[in-house]
């Protein structure tokens, strides 16, 4: 595998003089959701990788090498050596089932050598768990399936997600990945720390909820958040809530936003009743410290660095970290001894298994994707 | 970020260690930047974890008192439950501690109670089913009862008319008065199990209440006399005669509580007084029956109505009677509408009074009554041989405007019937050259005549009955009679003599039923005697229904009537049945009114047949 990277920002074009992947099968574009727009990046891009697929993705905030941007556009471009891919659209229109959406993707990346699945979903309708659960459905356990929600910087509105030159608010792209020449490993970890009692949730639609313990859960985050409530709902990114199911998997919980009208708390996730729920809240040497445990997971092997390293992070961390964000990019870095092509972005949600192997919607994590060819 | 805003730690730091004090230089801002961020969030998130602490332990300190609260009620709970098992079962041993012992122990008491419930529903079924068996039981064994007692008091009648001496005669008398007795008893059982089961039903049949109320006199006079007291009747002038109700039950209470009075008065007198109130069409009456006896104590006149209940066990010795007759006839009085009242003082005297509404019977049927009170036009024929008889017949007959004829032995009857034209003949039976069955059956077998014929004879022996009947004779009347009763017949025959068959030779043959039931006795006893009652219910369902003109009842009555009688050799009334039920499903209400008279007319005739063939199966089979 080869890749090589370009950066587009407001002031300086991609810089194309040194490309040299003209024969790149595929490059992944993360870019700001005022960038994504623009089709003047696109079009230059298209003209150096001509025979490229080119997914783009829009972001809360793009990792480009060991750095992090705002309002730019990130474009890996890679060249397989001996791996097929194959890319399957899906557009996520009204009335259309989510997990219907994940069977067709199913049903078309699904062959005997497949390896890997890598997605990119719209991230502002889009019900992730139910994706996640129809891409599953049909595909063999030891098939992962990694990757992220579009996002768009911290604002909750819309997203973009394209192939090529069709772009759309409602577009699914998924990347399948065949062979054995190619190794994949995956990681993810949040860091948060947990406060405050565990508690049942009684009462949740899908990903509303309403009660815990009986009592008014709106209520009682408030309470626990004291002042820090006034800041609702901003204020709700930066105390995300812990679920553990039934099966006993723990996940992450955005809260993205909140409804005084029915006093129900809405999130970025499905929130079954019967699970248990934990508040939590940020300390930043234990959020870094979760990136490179995320990386250490991603690894190819203790003397092998990955080719490529796609890291998919939440929002919520970077509004927690704020200026320090760069320092988990870094994390990740080191830990691979910088010896790696660095790529990805700040997401809605990150896809990946949980450790028990389900393929999963996650919050607040740093989700990790490692690619290695063996030629 | 200045330097003033940065965290006062951090703030204090900077300045002992690095010396500074308005001013972050350029080279350090990110770093203090990131410092101060990380002191920052650490002071937010102790406040956090510093707030959810204390919110936890209020909650916890709530949820502890909840719990306390709780582990208390239950402590009492669990204390109550053991105070209430050692009520229940004093030698179950409880540990303080062991709930699951508790448990335990409830568990069984509760089955226990459980299997205690089921026994007793258990109890309560049998008791119910060995009520209902009782019942069914002495419905029974009235009928079985009451064939051999009137094979008893038939049998005794035949051999009274037998050669015997003057001490066999008296023998015979006992037995037939005893047999009596042991009728009313068993009848009043079969009353009572019939109105216990709810099959005890009501007529409602225009009637003339004088002819209910007038005969007492005649069979209570010689009872009162013999014992010395007096005996009266006593109604107003005005009282309406004809009144719809159910006459056989009037009799019946009456009947019980004036020979109820005579029984336990020994002197003074006994009397039926009836007064009524007219109210519209409505009259009410009230009967009372008062007398002079013993009278009743207080405390048990409660009592006195219900069944098996005399005033004590020695009123049963010293005064026989089976306790039934009151509450049967309070029960009767109850079915008619009415109730029965009494008051009573020890020593003084009773006085049971009942009222019943009985709607005045309407003018048409009173007329209907009226219209034949005449013989005018009538052609007579009288057969009488003793010449004050015949002038005692004359005299009444003349009154009535009939033409009269007469003739003094049976040959000149039979003379008579042969050259005259004549409406109806009255028949003596002793007479000498030819007696009245002779010519009877000279009348009907050689001149083929179907002219009525009504036995007058002094002989109320059942052995003469039935050779009248088999003489083919319409109707028997024993001397000395009422001459209103004599007239009714008279007029009855002649209206229906033209339309009627010559029911009056028909025979009953036992032969079919003897096919039917491969020639068991039992079973033909049993048969018969369901055919008797059958008899009586259904001719009394049948009147009810000609009183009620209700078509369809008696289009079903007549229709469940005639296929038994067809299996007695009864053909002749099955066709005449046939032919009602013909009738009243067509609604040929001319033809069905007379017609239904003289099958209604011919009980008394049906029932005598059939119960003598019950008589003679009864005995050869307690023979064999």
């Amino acid at each position: 595998m080869k890749t090589e990277q370009l950066q587009w920002t407001v002031t300086k074009d991609w810089d194309i003089s040194n490309v040299q992947l003209t024969n790149a099968q595929l490059v992944l574009v993360f870019a700001g959701i005022d960038i994504i727009e623009n089709c003047k990046y696109y079009e230059q891009l298209h003209k150096v990788y001509s025979q490229a697929n080119i997914v783009l993705v829009s972001t809360s905030g793009e990792i480009h090498g060991n750095e992090m941007f705002d309002n730019s556009a990130s474009a890996t471009a890679i060249y397989f050596e001996n791996t097929p891919i194959r890319i399957s659209t899906k557009e996520n229109t009204a009335g259309k089932d989510a997990e219907q959406i994940g069977m067709e993707i199913t049903r078309e990346l699904l062959q005997d050598d497949l390896k890997h699945v890598l997605i990119f979903s719209e991230g502002g309708h889009m019900n992730g768990d139910h994706l996640i659960a129809g891409i599953s459905k049909h595909l063999p356990k030891h098939i992962a399936v990694t990757g992220g929600l579009a996002g768009d910087s911290a604002r909750f509105a819309k997203t973009q997600v394209g192939l090529n030159n069709s772009l759309s608010e409602s577009m699914v792209v998924a990347i399948g990945i065949y062979g054995d020449a190619i190794e994949v490993r995956y990681g993810s970890n949040d860091g948060w720390d947990l406060f405050g009692p565990l508690r049942l949730v009684t009462k949740a639609e899908e990903n509303v909820l309403f009660d815990l313990d009986d009592t008014n859960a709106l209520e009682l985050y408030k309470k626990y958040l004291g002042e820090r409530a006034n800041e609702l709902p901003g204020a709700a990114l930066l105390f995300p809530i812990c679920i553990l199911k039934p099966d006993g998997t723990k996940l992450v919980r955005t809260i993205l936003s909140i409804n005084e009208e029915n006093q129900s708390m809405v999130f970025a996730g499905n929130v079954p009743v019967g699970s248990k729920v934990q508040f939590m809240m940020a300390n930043f040497d234990r959020v870094i410290e979760s990136a490179s445990n995320a990386a250490t997971k991603s690894q190819i092997s203790e003397t092998e660095y990955p080719d490529l390293t796609l890291m998919v992070s939440c929002v919520g961390r970077k509004l927690v970290m704020q200026n320090r964000t760069e320092e988990e990019i870094e994390a990740v870095a080191e830990t691979y001894n910088e010896e790696s092509t660095f790529c990805g972005f700040y997401s809605n949600g990150e896809i990946c298994p949980t450790t028990d192997g389900v393929n999963s919607l996650h919050n607040q994590t740093m989700t990790i994707t490692t690619f290695k060819e063996r030629v | 970020m200045t330097f003033d805003s940065l965290h006062p730690l951090l703030k204090r730091q900077v300045k002992k260690y690095l010396g500074l004090q308005e001013e972050i230089p350029e080279h350090l801002f990110n770093f203090l930047k990131s410092i101060n961020q990380s002191y920052s969030l650490y002071d937010s998130n102790r406040e956090l974890v510093d707030r959810a602490m204390k919110l936890s332990g209020e909650e916890l300190f709530e949820k502890n008192a909840l719990l306390f609260e709780e582990a208390a009620r239950q402590r009492a709970l669990i204390n109550n439950i053991k105070e209430a098992i050692r009520t229940i079962s004093p030698e179950q041993e409880i540990n303080d501690s062991d709930i699951l012992r508790i448990g335990e122990i409830l568990t069984n008491t509760v089955n226990e109670r459980k299997e205690f419930e089921k026994q007793l529903q258990e109890a309560r079924e049998n008791a119910e089913q060995s009520l209902e068996t009782r019942k069914l039981f002495l419905a029974n064994i009235s009928h079985e009862i009451r064939t051999p007692i009137n094979a008893i008091s038939g049998m005794s009648g035949i051999l009274a008319d037998t050669e015997i001496s003057e001490t066999q005669k008296q023998y015979i008398n006992a037995i037939q008065s005893s047999s009596k007795s042991l009728m009313v008893i068993v009848n009043d059982i079969l009353d009572m199990s019939k109105l216990e089961s709810g099959k005890f039903s009501a007529e409602f049949i225009p009637f003339d209440i004088r002819s209910i109320v007038d005969p007492l006199h005649t069979s209570y006079h010689l009872r009162t006399d013999e014992k010395g007291i007096a005996f009266s009747i006593e109604y107003p002038e005005d009282m309406p005669r004809w009144v719809f109700g159910d006459p056989t039950r009037l009799g019946q209470i009456l009947n019980n509580l004036i020979s109820n009075a005579i029984k336990f008065t020994d002197q003074g007198h006994v009397s039926l007084k009836i007064t009524f109130e007219k109210n519209g069409k409505q009259n009410n009456f009230c009967f009372n029956v008062t007398d002079t006896g013993i009278g009743i104590d207080r405390e048990k006149l409660k009592t006195i109505f219900e069944f098996f209940s005399q005033e004590d066990n020695t009123i049963t010795r010293r005064f026989g009677g089976t306790g039934l007759g009151l509450a049967i006839s309070k029960s009767i009085a109850e079915l008619l509408g009415g109730e029965i009242t009494v008051q009573s003082e020890k020593n003084v005297g009773s006085t049971f009074k009942f009222c019943l509404t009985m709607p005045e019977a309407s003018e048409q049927i009173q007329k209907d009554k009226i219209v034949y009170s005449d013989l005018t036009g009538k052609n007579v024929l009288i057969v009488e041989d003793n010449e004050l008889n015949r002038f005692l017949a004359v005299t009444i007959l003349k009154k009535w405007n009939a033409n009269l004829h007469i003739a003094e032995n049976g040959v000149e009857a039979v003379e008579a019937v042969k050259n005259k034209d004549l409406d109806v003949v009255l028949m003596d039976i002793q007479m000498p050259v030819m007696d009245g069955v002779a010519a009877s059956i000279a009348i009907r077998r050689e001149l083929n005549s179907n002219v009525p014929i009504i036995a007058l004879t002094a002989n109320a022996l059942e052995s003469e009955k039935e050779k009248c009947w088999q003489a083919g004779m319409n109707e028997y009347i024993t001397k000395p009679y009422n001459p209103e009763y004599l007239k009714e017949k008279i007029i009855f025959l002649i209206e229906n003599s033209t339309k009627a068959e010559d029911h009056s030779t028909e025979h009953v043959s036992m032969q079919s039923l003897s096919e039917l039931m491969n020639g068991s006795k039992e079973q033909m006893i049993r048969m018969t005697t369901v055919f008797l009652d059958q008899i009586e219910t259904h001719f009394n369902e049948l009147k009810l229904a000609f009183s009620e003109n209700d078509l369809e009842q008696i289009s079903k009555i007549t229709h469940k009537l005639k296929s038994s009688f067809k299996l007695f050799g009864l053909d002749k009334t099955g066709v005449l049945l046939e032919r009602i039920e013909q009738r009243a499903k067509t609604l040929d209400r001319h033809e069905l009114n007379s017609e239904l008279q003289i099958i209604l007319s011919m009980q008394p005739r049906l029932t005598y047949l059939v119960q003598k063939e019950l008589n003679q199966l009864i005995l050869s089979n307690s023979n064999s």
